[in-house]
């Protein structure tokens, strides 16, 4: 592993944690549990496109491990890591098949995997199937947020790209 | 290398959307009479009420929070977390979506009624 590459995944891991410790803050709208904005994302979507798949996957790691001892406890590390493994594993797959101008696609797609792994977690350590009624109030909203959070990646993919700042 | 066109994204993403909405409405429109509510605690059952039979509100105090309870419906009044998630749920008169509290492991679930004639409060 070569200093530049430690280096350029320490500083996304900085800039992933900021976000996430930012993010935090604000206080949520909906009284549905697990919804945010998940702007966090946005940044292991830029390192997915602009490194490579392992760079990010290291990075989202960090930032889940990271984050959860700064702004959690040992579930929210759970039902992040159960959300981030999912999320990370859909990304891989489908990244394959959109093009740059798509990456908002995979912001939804990451945004409704995020949240489905983490209420199969949560339904799993509740032992409470019924968690599930709350799927749909889930899945609308990854697919707004998502939407948000890949077009925030994209652009900052295609700016970063013609900056080449690789 | 197969591409998907954004026509088709849309079209997936949309119906996700139609499906959820749908899904949501269907859920709020049933509606139980008879109604039992338990509260679970860490996934075990602490306390299971006849909200049918309940003649004036009062409340329960949890280890990290407070549950109301009233005449068909359940709430949380107080909750120790910073989120409050619980609490601005507020009340509900059905099954179908349970009150959570994450951070505390606390879960109020209402059930079709199922023979309980009293009022029973399990400690662990």
């Amino acid at each position: 592993m070569s200093i530049k590459r430690i280096a350029t995944i320490a500083a996304f891991t900085a800039i992933a944690l900021t976000i996430f410790m930012l993010e935090a803050q604000i206080p949520v709208i909906i009284a549905v549990p697990g919804i945010k904005l998940g702007l966090a994302n946005i940044v292991t979507l830029v390192a997915l496109y602009i490194l490579s798949k392992k760079d990010a996957g290291i990075i989202l790691a960090l930032r889940i491990v990271l984050g959860s001892i700064f702004a959690g406890n040992s579930m929210v590390f759970l039902y992040s890591a159960a959300g981030g493994l999912l999320s990370f594993a859909s990304v891989c797959l489908i990244s394959s098949v959109l093009t740059e101008k798509q990456i908002w696609a995979v912001g939804v797609v990451s945004a409704i995997a995020h949240n489905l792994g983490q209420i199969i977690v949560a339904a799993l350590v509740m032992d409470s199937p019924a968690l599930l009624w709350y799927l749909p109030w889930l899945i609308i909203a990854a697919v707004i947020t998502g939407t948000f959070t890949g077009f925030s990646a994209q652009f900052a993919v295609k700016s970063l790209k013609r900056m080449r700042l690789r | 290398m197969r591409r998907v066109s954004n026509k088709a994204l849309i079209i997936i993403f949309a119906c996700l959307l139609l499906i959820s909405a749908a899904w949501i409405l269907v859920a709020s429109n049933i509606r139980q009479d008879e109604l039992t509510a338990e509260i679970y605690v860490d996934g075990k059952l602490m306390y299971r009420l006849d909200l049918g039979k309940v003649d004036e509100e009062y409340t329960i105090e949890l280890p990290h929070n407070t549950v109301l309870v009233g005449k068909g419906e359940i709430s949380m009044l107080r909750a120790d977390c910073p989120d409050q998630l619980c609490v601005r749920q507020g009340v509900i008169r059905s099954g179908l979506r349970p009150i959570i509290c994450l951070p505390n492991r606390v879960e109020i679930r209402i059930l079709k009624d199922s023979g309980v004639d009293a009022v029973t409060g399990g400690r662990p």
